[in-house]
């Protein structure tokens, strides 16, 4: 290899790193939306050590891969060693890399996300301060559905909204889901969750909401031409203004109210299910 | 049907166009998945254009192409664009170039067979596999378009009420046939290997591409039935008014829709493996010879592929955490799920110690299998996200998801296809590709892939969801409007850079440089024969008499290989040693 | 799959050559995987199924169980007759006949197929016992006349000088092979639907 070959090797080399680096670094330093939820974190802290392991792992794979291009590179008077790699001692040192791959990151990883699903996530709560909420997503709009004074669905005080969520800060929400056509995913970014939503089942979702503010909601699963525009205003209230965001749906629900129309009542009985 | 010796036939017909030959059928499978990967691939630069640049028309081609809104892409336009970029580059540019090119010329060469079990299967495959190409890049000019529902195909929406016009019934005729067509390969290529090896070419001597080649095989056989299944429920539900999948607003009524997604993952997942498998195994073998030495532990790699297989059959439901699983199903699938990423460290470390204290030649193959193995580290790893219930509720259908996958699938499979067609072009044409430009069509594809796909994971991330036809719709998307930029332009070059490789192709074909038997000194069957095969392959059947990777043995003087097919280290070099290549000093 | 490819090896006409044991594999593996599309199919029926709070679902007729026993019965007897074709492959008359046999209980049971279908007409559009039927027994009957097709291409082949011994034989076995394993789809087919 000439000097001016290996010079300009390095040139390229090193622009390739400073040029990689300012990307990487631009990149990561976007985020995900704020968490505004009393459980989001545990879905950040699982995504950020999880990160964090794989980035050690995958550092030391690029390492000996790249010392191994620079140092075993075949060049007059340098030739391969034969190792078969089949002996026990081989294997062994295999088996316990590997082992420790899935001890360190995978088990605690399942562990982690086991527990989180089945206690928090998927475990919805009950209770008199659990605030519900029905979900009907249909082409290219999700409504919402409060139960009102009577705390009963399908009834003349039920509070309708469409493109537009309400939650008062610090209660439970539950919100069970259907759809009206084809599948559509419940996606709040700022809770960390999805939830489908699919014809002739009914699914359920269930966060709490730390910061009052101004949030989106989103359609996750493609839904045909207008699921893009699927979006929806995810407003958090204190307790009190989402009070008074309520009695003064009502007045208007009440007059809007006709027990006839079959699509307009699209609400459910609601059951409590596990 | 099976007789030692067929003449070689004459007429242009049965030689080329309906040839029975499995090096002429992989020619035509290569030339089948190159082509609809050029038109996967433009797909991909239009939709990309309309995520970089919303609603603004398309330069150059978009007057052409869409016309009717004066070059700008619509969200009719934009969603066909994404449903056929994925299934014509799941089914008819990944699977035809390494399962049907690669597979067909691999498998009998390698195992020193004259020609498959059932040549005339062979050529009815490939044909089926170019009817159903042509069923669905047909349906973009029917009435309504082509298919509108994403490759994956949900019902209700690619139901006939919500998706109506033919588009979307001929994408699931063409899928069925290209799983006729995938069966009868798969068919052909187990009984291959169970039948027709050579005298003394046991299980453990075939070498890793041809294991990666019969398990997927395997895959083929067990898991198309099942995706046959839920397309001819689907295209019953949408010509003769069946209810599979349909059901009304209310629960307990007639089709569930989650039967569907049942069955196109029961089938969807293994296909992950089906397309890797093969690029695993090209991997490991291309490694061993370009570093001169064997495979480190053979037996654990062919052991790891194999346990991936049977993993691979029950682990489909983390694709569904979010259509509201049982926590027990949840925990079960991912404790599952995760299992896989044991063999899958068994691979990478083997691979590293394939490299460890070699003599690495750094061959156009060789950069090629290296960036399979950083691409899909990238891409399993990203995977563990995804295999977590909770990280994948919040994951699930953004751009992450699409970043990961197009780094296992794309990335690793189409790496090592071009690995692939780097090594063997020399095997299948007689001719060598210039390797100064295949080292700048590697540079030039691996660079800007990562600056495409490494970006998605951020997006994703950020929660944009996958398939948004605009995504500065969300006032929280707007942020990564430059990172989509970046995308785009990486991805445009990433795209002119393979016309390198198309430029090296042709004018190899035109004036390359004859290929000798065995041009990189490797040590499989297929490498003792001249290049390009004769009609049958082999004069003689050779006999096996060692592993496929005997490099740098230090009771082999003179020479740093020993062919399978030689029964002890020869005075001198059967082939004469290839002239020591000068891109070895200039390399990188 | 193997255990059905197995069985289905008659000690009679045992494998010659290695090219018709690769005939065996390759049909063998062609069977797993048909094995599997019913397999798909029947578990898709028992999922819908399952789901419906009353089967058959209200307003559908039950389904014409004696009508498909007849159905049932029918392929067991072109089973046997199949069979015999294989144990008489030495014999290219007795074969041949032994293959029109099989060949017109095929037909009969196509034509019996009739009567079960016109049963279901009445379902409802989106009845889901309609679309069940239309599934499975429609893609067991293709498949069986495919079968049809494969003993039309064998059968003159008996009588006329070309295959003799041992090459009908082969062609016989692969035949048999989808031949009884069509009947044991259609016995799952029958027990499923049917019965239970």
């Amino acid at each position: 290899m000439s000097s001016e070959n290996r010079q300009s090797n390095v040139l390229a080399w090193s622009l390739l790193v400073v040029l990689g680096g300012g990307l990487l670094t631009v990149l990561l330093s976007y985020s995900p939306p704020v968490d505004i939820s009393v459980e989001g974190h545990r879905i950040d802290e699982a995504f950020g050590y999880t990160t964090r392991l794989i980035t050690i792992y995958f550092a030391i794979v690029l390492f000996v891969m790249g010392y191994c291009l620079v140092r075993f590179r075949a060049r007059p008077g340098h030739s391969a060693e034969y190792i078969e790699g089949n002996q026990p001692r081989h294997l062994l040192m295999t088996g316990a890399l590997a082992a420790s791959v899935f001890m360190l990151i995978d088990m605690r990883l399942i562990a982690t996300s086991a527990h989180d699903a089945s206690e928090i996530f998927w475990k919805f709560p009950t209770g008199k301060d659990v605030v519900k909420i029905q979900v009907l997503g249909q082409q290219f709009e999700w409504h919402f559905r409060y139960a009102g004074p009577d705390a009963k669905f399908n009834t003349a005080d039920d509070v309708e909204t469409t493109a537009l969520l309400h939650v008062p800060k610090g209660k439970p929400i539950l919100m069970q889901l259907r759809s009206k056509d084809v599948i559509h995913s419940l996606f709040l970014p700022n809770v960390r969750l999805k939830q489908d939503a699919i014809p002739g089942r009914q699914t359920q979702l269930w966060f709490q909401a730390t910061a009052p503010g101004d949030y989106e909601l989103a359609c996750a699963e493609l839904c045909g031409l207008g699921h893009y525009k699927m979006r929806g205003q995810f407003i958090v209230d204190e307790p009190a203004d989402f009070e008074a965001w309520i009695a003064a749906q009502l007045k208007d629900a009440e007059e809007e109210y006709d027990a006839d129309d079959k699509s307009a009542n699209w609400g459910w009985d609601w059951e409590a299910r596990n | 049907m099976h007789d030692a010796h067929h003449a070689e036939p004459t007429g242009f017909l049965s030689r080329v166009v309906f040839s029975r030959d499995h090096k002429v059928i992989a020619k035509q499978f290569l030339l089948l998945g190159l082509l609809f990967l050029g038109l996967g691939g433009v797909l991909a630069l239009l939709i990309r254009w309309q995520l970089a640049f919303p609603g603004k028309p398309v330069p150059i081609v978009g007057q052409y192409l869409f016309s009717a809104t004066a070059g700008a892409i619509s969200p009719e336009g934009y969603t066909m664009l994404f449903t056929m970029h994925g299934t014509i580059m799941i089914f008819f540019a990944i699977t035809p170039m390494l399962i049907g090119a690669f597979g067909n010329l691999c498998i009998p060469l390698m195992i020193g067979a004259r020609d498959m079990a059932f040549p005339f299967l062979n050529m009815l495959s490939f044909w089926v596999a170019a009817a159903s190409g042509v069923v669905l890049a047909g349906s973009f000019f029917v009435e309504g378009g082509a298919a509108m529902a994403g490759w994956t195909a949900y019902p209700p929406l690619s139901g006939a009420t919500a998706t109506p016009g033919l588009g979307q019934t001929l994408w699931a005729v063409s899928l069925f046939l290209g799983g006729v067509s995938t069966l009868m390969g798969a068919i052909n290529y187990v009984t291959t290997i169970l039948m027709l090896r050579a005298p003394g070419m046991g299980f453990f001597r075939m070498p890793l591409s041809v294991w990666g080649l019969g398990l997927a095989a395997v895959l083929n056989i067990l898991f198309v039935p099942v995706i046959a299944a839920a397309l001819l429920m689907l295209i019953l539900d949408r010509v003769a008014n069946t209810g599979f999948f349909v059901s009304g607003a209310q629960p307990g009524s007639a089709g569930d829709p989650l039967l569907f997604q049942h069955l196109f993952w029961i089938f969807g997942h293994p296909e992950v493996y089906i397309l890797i498998l093969p690029a695993w195994g090209i991997v490991s073998d291309l490694l061993a010879v370009f570093s001169r030495k064997p495979a480190f532990g053979f037996k654990a790699t062919a052991i790891a592929m194999s346990s991936i297989v049977v993993l691979s059959t029950v682990v489909y439901g983390h694709h569904m955490y979010t259509v509201g699983l049982s926590p027990g199903l949840g925990k079960a699938f991912m404790s599952l799920t995760m299992l896989i990423s044991i063999p899958s460290s068994v691979l990478f470390l083997n691979w590293l110690g394939t490299i460890w204290r070699g003599s690495i030649r750094l061959e156009p193959a060789m950069l090629f299998a290296l960036g399979v193995v950083f691409v899909f580290g990238m891409g399993g790893l990203t995977g563990l996200f995804l295999g977590a219930i909770t990280t994948d509720i919040y994951l699930h259908d953004t751009a992450f998801v699409v970043g990961h996958f197009h780094y296992t699938m794309a990335a690793s499979v189409l790496f090592g296809s071009l690995a692939a067609i780097y090594f063997w072009f020399p095997k299948m044409f007689g001719r060598m590709l210039c390797p100064e430009l295949a080292r700048l069509h590697f540079w030039f594809t691996f660079l800007p892939l990562n600056l495409v796909f490494f970006p998605m994971l951020i997006e994703g991330y950020g929660g944009m969801p996958r398939r948004l036809y605009e995504p500065t719709s969300y006032k929280y998307l707007v942020q990564f409007q430059p990172v989509n930029q970046l995308i785009t332009f990486a991805a445009m070059v990433l795209g002119l850079a393979q016309l390198i490789f198309v430029w090296n192709v042709a004018r190899s074909l035109w004036a390359g440089e004859r290929a000798p038997a065995n041009p990189w000194e490797a040590t499989t069957l297929e490498w003792l024969t001249p290049s390009p095969p004769p009609h049958e392959n082999f004069d003689v059947i050779p006999d096996v008499h060692r592993g496929p990777h005997e490099h740098s043995r230090p009771d082999v003087p003179d020479r740093d290989w020993i062919g399978q097919w030689e029964s002890q280290a020869p005075e001198t070099p059967l082939t004469p040693p290839a002239p020591p290549s000068d891109s070895e000093a200039v390399a990188v | 799959m193997s255990d059905i490819a197995a069985c289905e090896v008659s000690p009679v006409a045992p494998v010659a050559t290695h090219g018709e044991l690769a005939d065996v594999v390759g049909m063998s593996l062609f069977l797993g995987s048909g094995a599997v599309l019913f397999g798909s199919l029947l578990m898709s029926y028992a999922m819908l199924r399952a789901q419906q709070p009353v089967w058959p679902p209200a307003g559908c007729p039950p389904p014409p169980l004696l009508m498909a026993a007849a159905n049932t019965l029918v392929l067991a007897v072109s089973s046997v007759s199949m069979a015999r074709a294989q144990i008489q492959a030495a014999s290219a008359i007795r074969c041949a006949g032994a293959l029109g046999a099989t060949m017109a209980l095929g037909v009969l049971f196509l034509v019996l197929q009739l009567p079960v279908w016109s049963a279901l007409r009445a379902a409802p559009q989106f009845g889901l016992m309609r679309s069940v039927f239309l599934l499975l027994a429609g893609c067991h009957a293709l498949h069986l006349a495919a079968g049809l097709g494969a003993l039309a291409w064998v059968l003159p082949g008996a009588l006329v000088s070309e295959p003799r011994g041992q090459q009908l034989a082969a062609r016989v076995r692969l035949c048999a092979m989808f031949w009884h394993f069509l009947g044991v789809a259609w016995a799952a087919l029958f027990l499923t639907v049917f019965v239970f």
